[in-house]
């Protein structure tokens, strides 16, 4: 495999992007009144970092190959950063969903307002030296992954809410 | 073939954790089932790409098996023995599960060096024999704290 380097400075610009957003995902998270179990907050937390790396671990190696994540084309710390980064949306994305008592109707428009946030995200990213598109990879080929990660994890909330016990009790 | 082969693995594993009895919750099992995929991958990533020690073949027809052998298969048999494990009241018991799981599992890492999902450079099964090991020991551990998780720790079902 093709070693490819991108960026020798070991903590830059998409290293601070990864980190504050992150940060920010941790704070809003916590900051939220609880609502979910902690196991259940847990799952969601956990399926947003496992659908990061999976895929990553997927697309992004060969013989497919079609972006790296920051530096080099090397697995870093920072790309496991990267992966955590995406744990909080997967529980602001349940924890919206529910609260505002999106219905089942409505939940493709909800699933895309989302996909259309997360290309937003990752353009910015983009810009930051997060993600390089190889192969001829392009930003509009991430929207199904975006909209398949969600119907996914719609799935697992409906899926877990009709058998365990998810809401905290007072 | 080796597609159809991991394909038929899969399908047999799941039948065989479904039709299990005292299988561990939906949630359990989908939780430990995203921490061990997450650390399966993780090693395997950086054992090919990183140490350059366990090549994953260039061929699609070859790749895509070992992705499902690595990100799926492997994972629901640790998650499925993981809840074996916690079900376990004797150390004995443990033990023997761990054993024959770990000798299946070092079957299946023989399978897919046989079938050149992947090529050892500098590496061997012994080395891999241990890090399923600690693979096993990860996803039991996960389980241990995520049952109790809503629990604070003190009960135990």
């Amino acid at each position: 495999m093709n070693i490819v380097v991108y960026d020798t400075n070991p903590f830059n610009q998409n290293e601070w992007f990864d980190l504050v957003i992150l940060l920010a995902g941790i704070v809003v998270v916590r900051a939220a009144p609880v609502r979910f179990t902690r196991k259940f907050t847990a799952l969601l937390l956990g399926f947003g970092a496992f659908t990061g790396l999976c895929l990553d671990h997927i697309f992004g190696i060969q013989p497919i190959e079609l972006y790296d994540v920051n530096d080099s084309s090397r697995y870093e710390l920072s790309d496991f950063l990267t992966y955590l980064m995406y744990a909080p949306f997967a529980y602001i994305y349940v924890y919206v969903y529910d609260r505002i008592g999106v219905r089942q109707q409505t939940a493709p428009l909800y699933m895309l307002l989302w996909a259309l946030s997360g290309l937003v995200m990752e353009h910015i990213a983009v810009l930051m030296g997060v993600f390089h598109y190889r192969n001829g990879y392009s930003l509009a080929y991430s929207l199904p992954f975006y909209l398949m990660s969600q119907a996914c994890l719609l799935l697992l909330y409906y899926r877990v809410r009709s058998s365990e016990t998810v809401y905290r009790s007072r | 073939m080796p597609l159809f082969i991991y394909v038929f693995l899969c399908a047999v594993t799941a039948i065989v954790y479904s039709l299990m009895p005292y299988k561990r919750s939906l949630i359990e099992s989908f939780f430990v089932f995203f921490a061990v995929s997450m650390l399966v991958t993780s090693t395997y990533s950086a054992l090919g790409i990183n140490m350059q020690r366990v090549a994953i073949s260039d061929e699609f027809l070859l790749a895509i098996p070992f992705l499902i052998y690595r990100s799926v298969l492997l994972p629901v048999i640790i998650t499925a023995t993981a809840g074996e494990l916690y079900r376990s009241r004797s150390w004995r018991r443990r033990g023997m599960i761990l054993l024959l799981v770990w000798v299946l599992l070092i079957a299946l890492e023989w399978l897919s060096n046989t079938l050149s999902l992947h090529t050892y450079v500098n590496w061997n099964i012994g080395y891999m024999g241990i890090l399923l090991l600690i693979f096993l020991g990860w996803g039991w551990m996960v389980m241990q704290w995520f049952v109790k998780l809503d629990r604070c720790g003190v009960e135990r079902t």
